[in-house]
């Protein structure tokens, strides 16, 4: 972790993130949009958690810090299973392989890490291409989730926010097994 | 954004929780209640053309309230003699936690770097007491310190209400990155913290009280 702190402190000073005077809006970033920044974020988290899943020893896929947690394979694979649901919804299509009801995969599915990392990848893409495709208008759509619509850029936040407390989760289970995580590397 | 305000978080339960749960948490900050169980197979396409979507402003405002709320009761829920638990402590076989964040450097570190994230967007000051992302040294106690976080968040409020679809990609003074990067930035980075809080609360036999409800 103080790997982390040497990227926010960089990514504080990447920014000039001073704040010592007023703000003052500058000239908008060239052939940026709304679905642009989401699909930023979507990569950035999402990327990470392929670079876990390829990082991380097999023989250690299914060590879990606490008895009531999710193993570090199961972290994983309920991730990308929860991206899948709302990538189906979203673009209303079953994209993605069967994994089965609800979002907790099990391992039998995915017995091997090379089958968990193609499963956290194609989420990761699958994601990407959605976003892209329907661009800064599917963003406003809204999409049926049990009786409610939601908008999807919500529900495209709230994948990712997900994703980013599994990646913390994951974080502190690299460390637990004497590893670095892969993004602290740098 | 409903969704943001959600109550349930998969934070790792000691069962796995349904996805019709889920459904329910994005439906919970809706005007409608939902207890349909949903397969992971879409049924039909679902999306539908836009209904008045809600400003930016307001959409962001529920992100930050959302993240808020699980972080300040992660927060209250360590007891004030763990706040510098460090997984270190614990000297577990095969780990290497050294130099990691206690928890309440945990806190104090999301809460600064919500200043950092969300002041160019305000256009405020950042307090003189926050020279890094490590946030203030002086804070000592359980209270000072989720003050600390709170104030952050109060930022991230006044932050959110500067969004507008005609700024929000446009770069505030003396950053890189637009607004809307900034803002949701903010939010991202401090679930990634809020993940590694519950490893903490659990390494202390303490269950993340997003996760109390179902647990049992």
């Amino acid at each position: 972790m103080k790997h982390l702190i040497v990227l926010i402190v960089l990514a504080v000073l990447a920014t000039g993130v001073c704040a010592q005077s007023q703000s003052q809006d500058q000239t908008p970033l060239p052939a940026r949009s709304r679905s642009d920044e989401m699909l930023d974020r979507w990569n950035a988290i999402g990327n990470k958690l392929v670079a876990m899943a390829q990082d991380f020893p097999e023989d250690k896929y299914d060590y879990k810090l606490q008895k009531d947690e999710r193993t570090f394979a199961l972290n994983l694979l309920h991730a990308a299973a929860l991206d899948f649901v709302l990538i189906r919804a979203v673009a209303g299509s079953n994209v993605g392989p069967d994994f089965g009801e609800g979002d907790n995969p099990s391992r039998d599915a995915f017995k091997t890490k090379a089958d968990v990392v193609k499963f956290v990848q194609e989420a990761v893409a699958d994601g990407a291409d959605v976003i892209k495709q329907q661009g800064d208008a599917g963003l406003d759509k809204t999409t049926k989730l049990g009786k409610k619509l939601h908008h999807n850029s919500d529900i495209w936040m709230f994948a990712i926010e997900h994703s980013a407390e599994h990646y913390g989760q994951l974080v502190v289970y690299y460390r637990a097994n004497n590893m670095v995580p892969p993004d602290s590397r740098r | 954004m409903m969704i943001m305000t959600m109550t349930i978080r998969m934070v790792t339960p000691m069962k796995p929780i349904p996805i019709f749960l889920l459904v329910a948490a994005l439906v919970s900050a809706g005007t409608a209640a939902s207890h349909g169980t949903r397969g992971t197979r879409a049924e039909a396409p679902q999306s539908q053309p836009s209904q008045q979507p809600p400003t930016l402003a307001a959409a962001m405002d529920r992100e930050v309230t959302a993240i808020e709320k699980q972080l300040v009761e992660v927060a209250e829920a360590m007891p004030e003699e763990k706040y510098n638990f460090s997984p270190e402590s614990l000297k577990l076989p095969g780990a290497d936690y050294k130099g990691v964040r206690t928890f309440a450097g945990q806190v104090k570190h999301v809460a600064a770097s919500n200043y950092f994230l969300w002041s160019p967007l305000t256009g405020e000051k950042i307090p003189e007491n926050i020279k890094d992302g490590n946030g203030p040294a002086d804070l000592k106690t359980k209270a000072e310190t989720i003050q600390f976080l709170k104030d952050s968040f109060a930022l991230g409020h006044r932050a959110a209400a500067t969004l507008t679809s005609e700024n929000s990609l446009q770069t505030p003074e003396h950053s890189k990155s637009s607004r809307l990067h900034l803002a949701t930035f903010g939010v991202a980075h401090a679930y990634d913290h809020y993940g590694q809080m519950v490893e903490y609360l659990r390494m202390n036999g303490i269950v993340p009280p997003a996760s109390r409800a179902k647990s049992d």
